[in-house]
């Protein structure tokens, strides 16, 4: 067990991607996600709406297992910041899990919008699909 | 009877045998050590065994089916009896190393994801105060079941002592990090909760039963 646990608590660790979508910034969290990457996260996304501005923010975080007060705290500055630079933004994804455990905290993020799917918070910030068939298909 | 063994056993009732064979051998290659599961394994094993029982059965089914897989491997994988575990916490990487531990040593005496993310939670909590504000420190787990689960964390660490400690017990203290709001977190996620706090460190147990 000890030997797995330091593979996985090597410092560096793989950067969290920002995925830009029509117009809108995607920054989808996974696993454990560490101070580091969180901040490494911030600045990126900071850079890029400063840069090349950007519709909105949609944060993912149905791929993380972990959310404790530093995170917790991490993800509302960035919402807050983003939103002082004028892009509104959206946590979304939060599991019952991780929800229950903020809860128990005493942790709360009313500053910061939120959807229960990664669909949804695309919809509060305007993105809406309208399907056709696809070109070929037989009708 | 081996983890493997339960595993065919169970898919056994819902699929054909040599159906639940094939499922069986991928997910042997899946795991690192079948005789002790970890956390990531068991994500491992669960994704491997839904990812083939879509090739021979319904979405739906297998969804079924790989619930009662789920079941299934906490009681064969369940430890009983007591276990302790030190980690050693001075920087970022040891917290996450401790708070990863944890939640192994959660899923390993077959506790609930929840379960064992509230407790990841709270040693994340003490880890990360031993880190920010200490030279270092550890944090002992001792998990056992009885056959109720219940764990007591002890965090030690050589600081100068908390000096506000009823001010951020009492909520009132909030630092701009959020760090002093996790004392606070930490004492409501688990059910006994004392600090002594001194100018040569601090010690802290908790202590949570989950029925």
């Amino acid at each position: 067990m000890s030997a797995k646990a330091n593979d996985r608590s090597s410092p560096n660790r793989d950067t969290i991607p920002v995925i830009q979508l029509w117009g809108h910034l995607l920054v989808p969290l996974q696993g454990d996600i560490s101070d580091t990457q969180m901040q490494e996260v911030v600045d990126t996304v900071l850079h890029r709406i400063a840069k090349h501005g950007a519709e909105g923010l949609v944060i993912d975080t149905s791929g993380i297992w972990i959310l404790d007060s530093h995170l917790c705290a991490g993800l509302g500055k960035l919402a807050t910041a983003a939103s002082i630079m004028g892009v509104p933004s959206v946590l979304c994804g939060l599991s019952a899990d991780v929800v229950t455990t903020l809860q128990t905290m005493g942790f709360e993020l009313n500053d910061t919008q939120t959807a229960v799917s990664l669909e949804r918070a695309l919809e509060k910030l305007g993105v809406f699909v309208q399907r056709r068939p696809p070109q070929g298909a037989s009708i | 009877m081996s983890l493997l063994q339960a595993l065919e056993e169970t898919l056994s009732r819902h699929v054909s045998a040599i159906n639940a064979r094939v499922i069986v051998e991928r997910s042997r290659r899946v795991l690192s050590d079948p005789s002790h599961l970890t956390g990531e394994d068991r994500a491992r094993l669960l994704a491997t065994v839904r990812a083939t029982l879509r090739l021979f059965t319904s979405d739906e089914r297998a969804a079924t089916i790989l619930e009662e897989v789920d079941r299934r491997l906490s009681q064969s994988a369940a430890r009983v009896g007591k276990e302790h575990h030190t980690f050693v916490v001075q920087n970022e990487s040891d917290l996450l190393s401790a708070r990863a531990g944890a939640r192994d040593l959660c899923l390993a005496f077959s506790s609930t994801s929840g379960e064992a993310q509230r407790i990841a939670t709270a040693v994340s909590e003490l880890a990360r105060n031993i880190v920010a504000y200490t030279p270092g420190g550890r944090i002992d787990i001792t998990i056992s079941r009885n056959p109720k689960l219940s764990i007591a964390l002890v965090a030690q660490d050589r600081g100068s002592g908390i000096a506000n400690l009823e001010q951020v017990l009492s909520g009132k203290y909030h630092s701009k990090t959020g760090l002093g709001r996790g004392l606070l977190g930490v004492k409501r996620l688990m059910q006994s909760f004392r600090v002594h706090t001194g100018p040569t460190g601090t010690r802290i147990e908790a202590e949570v039963t989950f029925s």
